[in-house]
């Protein structure tokens, strides 16, 4: 008799010593969540995507090394002038030197019936990739939602008239450029 | 009687472990937290952003520029560092350095600098950005400070 009751109290306290350990891996889980919710309202960075998309735009509609027309003699970059022969992957890869879906682009002249389209890309395999991102974060900021994490892509999209500067035609320029959010 | 406050000892043990090891825990956590909160991680990306974004923005002038970036009193805590194709902000504390890349281009040169002493520490240092063009058509940025000592590596 009192070597059972021995026994069952031996029973208990092992079985206590064993339910110990996943109660402290509880209690740490508990904690370590509990501090990833605290972290998850400090801010220490800065979203700097949609700028960035804006100004690298601007650079290749108006910096010489771009696509605008640009006089050598004189050193005068003419905006509103697209030189055709600018318009390629290649000129554009030279204009920003960009690694590998750190940036793309796309630009799209047609003339003002939108017929006869000419598309060119800078990282055309990225692009694709990104846009449908990008048009759904666009969808979410005019809906002033917030929208999280590291996956986002900022499109910066503009519309103008140009002229082509071998034929003097006008056209429309459609331009979007995509940067993601580091 | 003995066998019975050997079982409760037990028992307290494990408690007294389990209570010590979430306080350890938790303190770890929070003081990490805390730091995050009166640490500078903020102010480092931010700056290395904004002088990023300016150099990229410095790009597209189509023309000769110099431009006067103040950085206020943020010389007297950090270090800046432009060079590799980026902008490294960096701290002496123990605190992560933070950099933020810029992206350049095949036609314009981006000189090296960097800041490591400020003279007067009560006025704020500004970043002298200047773009010019050779005749070649190619371009350099380079760069100088006002009330710094900097250097171009």
């Amino acid at each position: 008799m009192q070597g059972e009751l021995m026994n069952k109290k031996a029973q208990t306290v092992s079985f206590e010593m064993l339910m110990w350990i996943p109660r402290i891996v509880y209690l740490i889980l508990i904690i370590i969540a509990t501090t990833g919710i605290i972290y998850a309202y400090i801010a220490t960075n800065v979203s700097v995507g949609a700028v960035e998309s804006h100004i690298l735009l601007h650079r290749l509609q108006h910096s010489p090394e771009g696509i605008a027309e640009f006089d050598a003699e004189t050193k005068r970059v003419y905006p509103g002038f697209v030189d055709a022969a600018k318009l390629s992957e290649s000129n554009l890869k030279a204009a920003l030197n960009a690694e590998n879906r750190e940036f793309a682009a796309r630009f799209v002249i047609s003339d003002l019936n939108d017929e006869n389209k000419e598309v060119v890309y800078f990282d055309r395999q990225a692009y694709g990739v990104w846009a449908p991102v990008a048009a759904f974060v666009g969808i979410q900021q005019a809906q002033n939602a917030e929208t999280s994490g590291s996956g986002r892509k900022f499109a910066h999209s503009e519309a103008r008239y140009t002229y082509i500067s071998d034929s003097m035609q006008l056209s429309k320029l459609e331009t979007v450029v995509i940067t993601p959010d580091e | 009687m003995a066998k019975r406050g050997q079982y409760s000892n037990t028992k307290i043990w494990f408690l007294v472990a389990a209570v010590l090891l979430a306080a350890v825990a938790g303190f770890d956590l929070l003081s990490d937290t805390q730091q995050r909160l009166s640490g500078t991680l903020l102010e480092k990306n931010f700056i290395a952003r904004d002088v990023a974004l300016t150099i990229e923005a410095l790009y597209a002038a189509p023309g000769d520029v110099a431009y006067a970036y103040d950085l206020k009193k943020y010389m007297n805590k950090f270090f800046l560092n432009i060079g590799d194709g980026k902008v490294f902000v960096e701290a002496g504390s123990d605190e992560g350095d933070v950099s933020y890349r810029v992206v350049g281009s095949d036609k314009v040169i981006l000189s090296a600098f960097k800041i490591y002493r400020v003279i007067d520490r009560d006025k704020p240092v500004r970043l002298i950005m200047s773009k010019k063009f050779n005749d070649d058509g190619t371009a350099i940025i380079s760069f100088e400070a006002e009330n710094a000592r900097g250097t171009n590596e």
